[in-house]
């Protein structure tokens, strides 16, 4: 096995994250030269921006011809964010409800779980199901466009020292971190693209099981860190609104670009209704029942996620070996 | 911009220079690198491919010699000669019978007599050759095996023919012509192992017409053996064939029109070019292909290059960040606020001395606080003044005794308040003041907001490095007649 495309892997997402941040703090930047309101700019750059890696990989994950490694990727990083990700910060503390419309948020995330089997259905994604998925997109945002707007209101009135001191107000050094951000991004999606595919080959399995297992571990790595982090200084507040937050969108925004843009509608392998989209339907239902029953996410549910999750890989390797299903 | 995104960007700024200079200086070796190293895959394929086309040349010569030195064959070729004996013709198509039998490699033998006519032959259809090659080889003059040409067989392969005189105690008794398979020939340009996906090894062999090329054709569908195939006078079989020999990694273009590289070798014995060749396209992209590596390789690299200068970046400047943080917070008042930063360093200085400034920040504001309280509360006029004539602070009880709001008190001159006849003598004072000379005891009188005058009593204290006059005043009842 190449460790090298590992390292490429894992360089390529730091890509992506140094050359988001770069974009979001350059166009954040140059929207507040242009004397845009924050709030507009909050709703419009920052929520845009900070989800343009993601958006980068797609698109050339789709247009090179592995739609499959976003498929894998999106269904991978929703279980990876339930079982991975809130049972490993679960494990450190408990994770509580900061937000009133986290309960609310969760029954969006169920819904738009049980959309995406719906439309996965007939075995393929095309640009109808695509264009279901971004107008799902459009209505979740419609909805909660007023409370995000709310909720900066609040947030502002104590903005942090980064906010003040982390953008650039030269115009050159703005420009700078645009252009920078913008070399920077594809250049991840490139390396992680291309490692995946890679791995993919010597491994000797699909580009949408990598997408399922390496590249949805390693997108999930940044949330992974920040969630734990917090966890660590009992600060979990937020934690379950950002992975409900995430996985809606993985499945709204990613796969729906995907589905809307490939030449070809993306093939759903027959092993994801007897296993990866039950387990992501099952991990959306067990973090939302304890949601509704306003349970904290204690450390014996962070452990059953965990193991859950090491079941999960397990019977996906077993699966790539032919020896179930 | 905040000095940690500076100092991140300082540090991916140094990672991506110094990956692009080792991906510039990689971009440009490699292309030498495998330029160099395709020069000596060629050079190394042509010298050994020589060796075996030698070889194969002096096997070929053994053997004709193994047949002419048969004493048998010549005695009896000298006994023909001089009787035309029926059975000396019948030996010598013996012996002829049996070599062609024994050794494999012999397509066709032929003996001819001293005066140049057929005494006897072996082997299928060699007539037809060998008169061609016969009047060539006539007047020979040593005993030497001599290579005489090439002639292809209806399907393709060649068939090389030597030729000897046959002597005896230095008598010319005739000739012995050797037909031979040229199969092992084939074989050696059809092996195309080290070749690469384009590479050819072709044995070219001069002809009338211009030249022949012995090759399997990998490149362009079925085998063609034998065709005649100079095309540019820049062809690697034609440079071959003409003796020029050499390694050529430029302007070189081959029968199908392509471009290039070959080394190339003369076999002087049989005068036959060798050429061993790869398309240029090729060896540019493995050139291609090695340098998007390199590429990819080096964004790796600048990738984790850019994730410890982050990680490095949020090390360094987290504490100063937090430093200005606390700074900022005493700044607007909260004199609560206090580093907790602990390390040996400048900025662990920083943060004690940060702190200390505080502490002391924060007990200079509290006596402060307790000194305000008696001036506000005094019953006492208290002032500060300068000498330029203009009060710089006055406690309530000045506004209240005298019903002026402080803007009227400190915005103009307190002279103007003074009455008019004791104008003079206060200037005086202020003077003395000024001088450094207190003031223990003065008397003068006030204008008040509704007209009436109070008589004041003044002790002040001059202060001459600042130039401003400390001074307490009490309310007296003034002498009845005034």
């Amino acid at each position: 096995m190449d460790v090298l495309l590992f390292l490429q892997l894992f360089s390529g997402l730091i890509y992506l994250l140094f050359g988001g941040d770069l974009l979001v703090r350059g166009a954040v930047a140059l929207a507040r030269k242009f004397h845009v309101p924050p709030m507009i700019i909050a709703l419009t750059v920052v929520a845009f921006g900070t989800s343009l890696p993601e958006l980068v990989v797609v698109v050339q994950a789709t247009l090179t011809g592995y739609p499959g490694l976003v498929l894998g990727n999106v269904v991978g990083s929703n279980i990876a964010n339930v079982l991975l990700v809130a049972g490993a910060a679960a494990v450190v503390f408990p994770l509580t409800y900061g937000e009133h419309s986290v309960r609310r948020d969760t029954l969006f995330m169920v819904a738009t779980s049980v959309l995406l089997v719906v439309l996965c259905w007939n075995g393929a994604l095309g640009l109808l199901d695509g264009a279901i998925m971004l107008g799902g997109l459009v209505v979740v945002n419609a909805l909660t466009a007023g409370e995000a707007a709310r909720a900066f209101r609040d947030s502002e009135l104590k903005a942090p020292l980064e906010w003040v001191l982390g953008l650039p107000t030269n115009v050159w050094v703005i420009l700078l971190f645009i252009a920078a951000g913008a070399v920077f991004l594809p250049i991840g999606a490139e390396l992680v693209v291309d490692a995946s595919v890679e791995i993919a080959a010597v491994l000797g399995v699909s580009d949408t099981v990598v997408g399922l297992t390496v590249l949805a571990v390693g997108t999930s790595l940044p949330e992974l860190a920040t969630t734990v982090s917090a966890a660590i200084r009992k600060r979990t507040d937020v934690a379950i609104g950002t992975i409900v937050g995430s996985n809606m969108f993985n499945i709204l925004a990613i796969l729906g670009v995907a589905a809307a843009i490939s030449p070809q509608p993306i093939a759903v392998p027959r092993g994801f209704f007897s296993l990866d989209l039950p387990v992501m339907l099952g991990a959306a239902l067990a973090i939302s029942v304890l949601a509704w029953l306003k349970r904290p996410v204690g450390r014996t549910a962070g452990v059953m996620f965990l193991v859950a999750y090491a079941a999960y890989l397990l019977l996906l390797v077993l699966r790539t070996q032919g020896l179930v299903f | 911009m905040d000095i940690r995104t500076k100092l991140v960007f300082a540090l991916v700024a140094v990672t991506l220079g110094s990956m692009l200079a080792f991906g510039a200086f990689m971009y440009r070796t490699a292309g030498e690198m495998i330029d160099d190293a395709a020069a000596e895959q060629l050079e190394g394929l042509a010298e050994s491919s020589t060796d075996a086309v030698e070889n194969i040349v002096n096997g070929w010569e053994e053997r004709v010699q193994l047949v002419a030195s048969r004493t048998q064959l010549r005695i009896n070729l000298r006994e023909f000669n001089a009787s035309s004996d029926p059975d000396a013709r019948t030996s010598i198509k013996r012996i002829l019978d049996d070599a062609a039998g024994s050794v494999q490699t012999i397509a066709a033998l032929a003996t001819y007599g001293r005066d140049g006519r057929l005494v006897a032959q072996s082997g299928g259809n060699a007539d037809s050759i060998l008169a061609v090659l016969y009047p060539m080889s006539r007047a020979e003059s040593t005993d030497r095996v001599r290579f005489l040409g090439v002639s292809f067989t209806p399907d393709g392969f060649p068939r090389v023919a030597y030729g000897t005189r046959l002597t005896i105690d230095g008598e010319r008794e005739g000739f012995l012509f050797v037909l031979l398979n040229g199969r092992r020939l084939v074989d050696l340009t059809a092996d195309s192992a080290g070749l690469g996906d384009t590479g050819e090894l072709m044995i070219v062999m001069p002809d009338p017409e211009g030249a022949r090329t012995l090759h399997p054709v990998r490149a362009s569908g079925p085998e063609v053996l034998g065709d005649v195939l100079l095309v540019g006078e820049r062809d690697p079989a034609r440079l071959a064939v003409e003796g020029e020999e050499g390694l050529f990694q430029e302007g070189l273009v081959d029968y199908r029109g392509k471009t290039v590289w070959a080394a190339t070798r003369y076999i002087s014995k049989t005068g036959w070019g060798l050429v061993v060749k790869f398309d240029e396209a090729e060896k540019r992209d493995a050139v291609y292909r090695f340098r998007e590596e390199m590429v990819s390789v080096a964004l790796t690299l600048a990738g984790f290059g850019i994730f410890v200068a982050v990680i490095l970046g949020f090390r360094f400047a987290m504490p100063i960040h937090s430093l200005a943080e606390v700074a900022r917070q005493i700044g607007e008042g909260d004199m609560s606020a206090r580093a907790t930063v602990k390390r040996e360093d400048e900025i662990g200085l920083l943060a004690r001395t940060l702190n200390q400034m505080a502490d002391e920040l924060q007990e200079r504001v509290t006596e402060l606080h307790e000194f305000q309280k008696f001036f506000e509360v005094s019953i006492n006029l208290l002032c500060i003044a300068g000498t330029d004539g203009y009060f710089k602070r006055t406690n309530p009880a000045f506004e209240k005794a005298l019903g002026w709001d402080r803007g009227k008190l400190l915005g103009h001159p307190f002279l103007e308040l003074v009455h008019p006849d004791d104008v003079r003598a206060t200037q005086d004072e202020i003077d003395k003041l000024a001088e450094g000379i207190p003031t223990i005891s003065f008397v003068n009188r006030f204008r008040c907001a509704d007209g009436s005058w109070k008589w004041l009593h003044w002790t002040s204290y001059p202060e001459p490095e600042s130039g401003l006059l400390y001074a307490i005043a009490r309310e007296i009842e003034g002498p009845q007649d005034a």
